[in-house]
């Protein structure tokens, strides 16, 4: 197994090349630009209605209005909660990447390369985890992190978050196929424990820690049910339980739109520039 | 602390002792009353406050909580704002980690189940006058099992009113005020291309179905609260009642099952005759209020008017019992009761706070004040929200699949019964 | 080596070859490991396990807001099952799995049949499909709402048909169906990537000895394609298994489980009872039922998935 990270050829010159169709290529651009019509319009409704402020929104006029407006942004932006909710956002998933990965990275080491009494029965324990729906686990996990004072914290909303058993196997199936030969030479070069997983084994990771770090950025930014039960104070929303307090609270629509873009566009951001690494994540498996 | 134990225990088994979560919960057996000392009274309180019409944000509370510093000068006073949205898993959230408030405001739902969870401190001695100085419906809201819970800040109205130019373009002459008359405007409305009215599918059924049951002479639950008594000839004449106004397309179709928002309600926009309740602060918004004429509140066998209290509720998890109670009897002092009403336009509980002055240009709101005897809050159960979200969806099914009104009734009956019998 | 790594993955498990010592327990090695495990394990033992143990307990008893936990054998499931909201949850949920599953699923494959070519900007149409999978639920929910309301652009297109459908989630009947559409909305464009990384690995050869013998597109795709994306369609099967039982984001945010309860799932249920009611125990029983279920079908799959292999 030396093409670890092999993934499969998604570029034009794919090996399906020569299963070229035979017809033209021009139905097959219909049917791809209508799906991706209806794929995009729920982002330009967003988008079009957030352009509108104060206007009552028909069908079809509205979606291609003659006079724009930013107001609605701005009163995104100045009079809601956003920019807090979105600091907590992005504390809750740069925070949950870093301790996710290294901790992953860590015992995905451990369980890969070291012999230890229990290994096997740990990790299958982690393993068997994954089967236990989350909604028998949040109302326990909610009473624990309250009694440790969690709750309302942003400790206590990442702490449980860390225990990712999806993201610990990944890393032990990739780590198992780092060479040994490259370990024990660098033991053998008198690099202590923690220096060989550092400066040895991560660095022949990097590929799957991109792709883990991307989904687990992902699934933190996106992230309501958590959130939602253990934040409960309006500057300790994230910004998808935020956007939702504002939808219940009945902002007008264009507003309420407006938000919901500016929540998207960090997400945006992530997918146009890791986009590969997450692409290359779902093919090998699909880690969520 | 039985949960603790529990929870070690628990968290033992999966391998981490790390649990010994120490437990802070406060002295609950304090005295209760005024402090005579006030220099010597100290602590710490926080205090969760919520947006109350005009009085939104923690600027408003300071000058005031200084004032309660000139005299108790070692009592810290924290003001939390909180949001009305998800505002019991918020609370809910504070007590199960530990971390519940001191004070906090209340309306008379909230009472009786934390009342009977053991969290609240009475209240029955903290004033001296209770009886003399405070209308008797804001302190029966906030009682349960004899025991006063709630030292009340403000009490609330819904106002009746018609839309006078819509009136005008239908060509209906007087305001309803009863069952019969409202039946008489409606298709004048719509025939105008107008709606009569509208009722909401999503909210608290206190505003909705069981003000009609209550204006029809009905009751939710029987007298000791144990069984469901609004399968009856007066829940079903009420229901009938809804179920004709959706039927007869007399009120819009999507309040049924989706909460809007006020400014793009068919009632924001000035497409609707009567109002029921409104909360008028917001009807003002978008509707002048020169359209607006106020009437007195619906009835029918009863005259009744949904409404509520907000008061002051101290949980006896508190550190300091003795800085809270004097936090809330400065609360309930007349003078911070009337700066208070001056400022939010609720009005007062306190029977010695002058309205005519306070809304005198305001001629709208001062009249709530004199329909205050008609206002139902709610049930006081502990479970009445339980019981609101069990009947709910049986008249949802009314009012949107034809559902038989009996035979709704019949089915919300057994399930409440059920739900009261579990809890009894 | 060019092993396409599949989702179901075939390739040989080859751990590193054991190096037969005498096992070295306590050696310093195992005393690293321990440290490079320890801060996980107890992460995972304090948020995972203990919550997993204690949601069962829960589940038997009765917990109290001001913290006391009091022991009561089966009445949390004895109440469930009388209970007419937890049949009810039962039954939406089965719709709603058996809606949202072909409709994700056939969607799915559709795409990722037409995606599996070699066409100018073919990456450009695949980013757009993938555009959905990193959006948030809540997100999609707001603007889905907006979207199936009565006045909506879903009701004036089919207005055009002549349908009046009304605001769909307002229709006991129109909910789930709204639902499962968001759901497939959300998900095709992760589930197609899977689907064409198993395309891809199928060898080309077999399709052009199928083309020499004259067989049509829609044989080659029934003929090879199926069969042998079976391991990458039993996954995506699997994962939309998962997420069709624990669906939440989208009704908490679009339906509230409403109107009538037609969206009242069982997840929603633990939800409702647990926070909505703060029944930690009756919340709990339901969770341990809906992992009784989830077990089950997992085996079910397994089963099937074992059989065929």
């Amino acid at each position: 197994m030396a093409g670890t990270m092999t993934a499969p050829a998604l570029d034009e010159a794919g090996a399906n090349k020569k299963l070229r169709r035979k017809s033209s290529g021009r139905g097959t651009y219909v049917v791809l630009g209508l799906t991706a019509l209806i794929t995009l319009f729920p982002f330009y409704a967003m988008v079009i209605i957030s352009l509108q402020p104060g206007v009552a929104i028909s069908i079809p006029d509205s979606l291609f209005p003659t006079s724009i407006s930013l107001d609605s942004y701005r009163d995104a932006l100045d009079s809601q909660n956003i920019p807090q909710w979105a600091w907590n956002s992005a504390v809750y998933s740069i925070v949950s990447v870093v301790l996710v990965l290294l901790f992953a990275s860590m015992a995905g080491y451990a369980f890969a390369k070291k012999r230890f009494l229990g290994r096997e029965m740990i990790f299958w324990v982690f393993i068997a985890m994954l089967m236990i729906p989350y909604h028998l686990t949040i109302i326990p996990q909610y009473i624990i992190v309250g009694e440790l004072g969690g709750l309302n914290t942003m400790w206590g909303m990442i702490a449980p978050t860390v225990a990712n058993a999806q993201a610990m196997f990944l890393m032990r199936q990739f780590i198992k196929d780092v060479p040994d030969e490259i370990i024990d030479a660098a033991r053998i070069d008198g690099a202590g424990e923690f220096r060989i997983y550092w400066s040895v084994v991560l660095p022949q990771t990097k590929p799957i820690l991109a792709t883990l770090g991307t989904f687990v950025f992902l699934w933190h930014w996106n992230d309501f049910l958590w959130p939602l039960v253990s934040q409960q104070s309006p500057g300790n929303y994230v910004l998808t339980v935020g956007l939702n307090t504002l939808q219940e609270q009945q902002v007008p629509l264009a507003t309420l739109m407006a938000s919901a873009v500016v929540t998207f566009i960090p997400a945006l951001l992530v997918f146009i520039f890791l986009q590969r690494y997450f692409v290359r994540g779902v093919m090998m498996s699909g880690i969520k | 602390m039985k949960r603790s134990k529990f929870v070690t225990a628990t968290a033992a088994l999966g391998g981490a002792a790390l649990l010994l979560a120490a437990c802070g919960n406060g002295d609950a057996d304090a005295e209760v009353g005024v402090p005579d000392n006030p220099e010597e009274v100290s602590g710490s309180i926080t205090v969760w406050t919520y947006p109350l019409a005009t009085v939104d944000s923690l600027s408003w509370w300071e000058p005031h909580v200084e004032r309660f510093n000139e005299e108790y000068p070692d009592v810290e006073v924290e003001m939390v704002m909180q949001a009305f949205q998800n505002r019991e898993e918020a609370l809910v959230t504070a007590i199960a980690g530990n971390n519940a408030p001191d004070v906090v405001y209340f309306n008379p739902d909230f009472i009786p189940q934390y009342a009977d969870e053991d969290l609240l401190l009475p209240l029955d001695d903290l004033r001296d006058d209770w009886d003399t100085a405070f209308i008797d419906s804001s302190l029966e809201a906030m009682t349960w099992d004899d025991t006063l819970y709630g030292a009340p800040l403000l009490m609330q109205i819904m106002s009746a009113y018609c839309n006078i130019e819509v009136m005008e373009e239908s060509g209906v002459e007087t305001c309803p005020t009863t069952w019969d008359e409202f039946r008489e405007a409606a298709p004048q409305f719509v025939d105008a291309g107008y709606y009569a009215t509208e009722y909401s599918g999503t909210s608290t059924l206190n505003h909705t179905y069981y003000k009609f049951l209550w204006q029809a002479g009905g009751e939710v639950l029987n007298e000791d609260l144990t069984a469901a008594a609004f399968n009856s000839p007066e829940g079903l004449e009420a229901l009938e009642f809804i179920k004709e106004m959706a039927d007869e397309g007399w009120v819009p179709t999507e309040p049924l099952s989706v909460s809007e928002t006020f400014e793009q309600s068919q009632a924001g926009q000035g497409n609707v005759g009567y109002i029921a309740g409104a909360n008028l602060g917001e009807h003002r918004t978008t509707i002048d209020a020169e359209n607006m004429e106020i009437v007195p509140p619906m009835s029918h066998v009863e005259q009744v008017a949904s409404g509520s209290v907000g008061a002051w509720s101290i949980f006896n998890t508190t550190d300091s019992p003795e800085a809270a109670q004097a936090f809330v009897h400065f609360l309930s002092d007349q003078e911070f009761i009337e700066e208070f009403i001056a400022d939010s336009g609720f009005l007062p509980p306190r029977e010695d706070v002058d309205i005519e002055t306070i809304f005198a240009d305001d001629p709208q709101t001062a009249e709530g004040a004199q329909y205050l005897d008609t206002v139902r809050t709610g049930v006081m159960h502990p479970q009445a929200r339980e019981i609101i979200d069990t009947i709910r969806p049986h008249i949802q099914s009314v009012l949107l699949e034809g559902t038989d009104p009996q035979d709704a009734l019949d089915a919300a009956e057994a399930e409440v019964n059920a739900l009261l019998e579990r809890a009894g | 080596m060019a092993a396409v790594v599949t989702p179901v993955d075939q390739r040989p498990t080859s751990d590193p070859p054991q190096r037969k010592r005498t096992p070295l327990w306590r050696s310093k090695g195992a005393m690293v490991a321990y440290v490079f495990i320890l801060p996980y394990v107890l992460f995972f033992a304090v948020f995972r396990i203990a919550p997993a143990i204690y949601g069962t307990v829960l589940s038997f008893g009765d917990f109290s807001l001001s913290g006391a936990f009091t022991l009561e054998g089966l009445d949390n499931y004895r109440r469930l099952f009388a209970d007419s909201l937890f049949w009810n949850a039962l039954r939406v949920t089965g719709i709603y799995a058996a809606i949202a599953i072909p409709v994700t699923v056939a969607i799915s494959l559709a795409m990722a049949q037409l995606c599996n070519r070699v066409l100018r900007g073919m990456s450009f149409f695949r980013s757009i499909y993938f555009l959905p999978v990193v959006t948030s639920p809540v997100l999609a929910g707001i603007v889905f709402i907006w979207i199936f309301s009565a006045d909506g652009p879903l009701n004036s297109g089919l207005s055009i048909f002549g349908l009046e459908l009304g605001s769909w989630l307002q229709s006991s009947v129109l909910v789930l169906p709204a639902l499962a559409l968001v759901s497939a909305w959300l998900n095709f464009g992760y589930n197609m990537l899977i689907l064409l990384a198993g395309m891809l690995a199928i060898p080309v050869d077999y399709y052009e000895a199928a083309e020499l013998d004259g067989a049509s597109t829609w044989q080659r795709f029934r003929k090879i394609t199926l069969p042998l994306l079976k391991p990458a369609l039993f996954f995506v099967l699997i994962l939309e298994t998962v997420k069709s039982f624990q669906a939440f984001d989208t009704i908490y945010v679009m339906t509230g489980g409403g109107p009538v309860r037609a969206s009242y799932t069982l997840t929603y249920m633990i939800f409702d009872q647990g926070f909505g009611y703060f029944d930690f125990g009756y919340a709990s029983a339901t969770g341990v039922v809906l992992l009784i279920i989830t077990l089950i079908f997992s085996l079910i799959q397994r089963r099937i998935l074992g059989r065929d292999n």
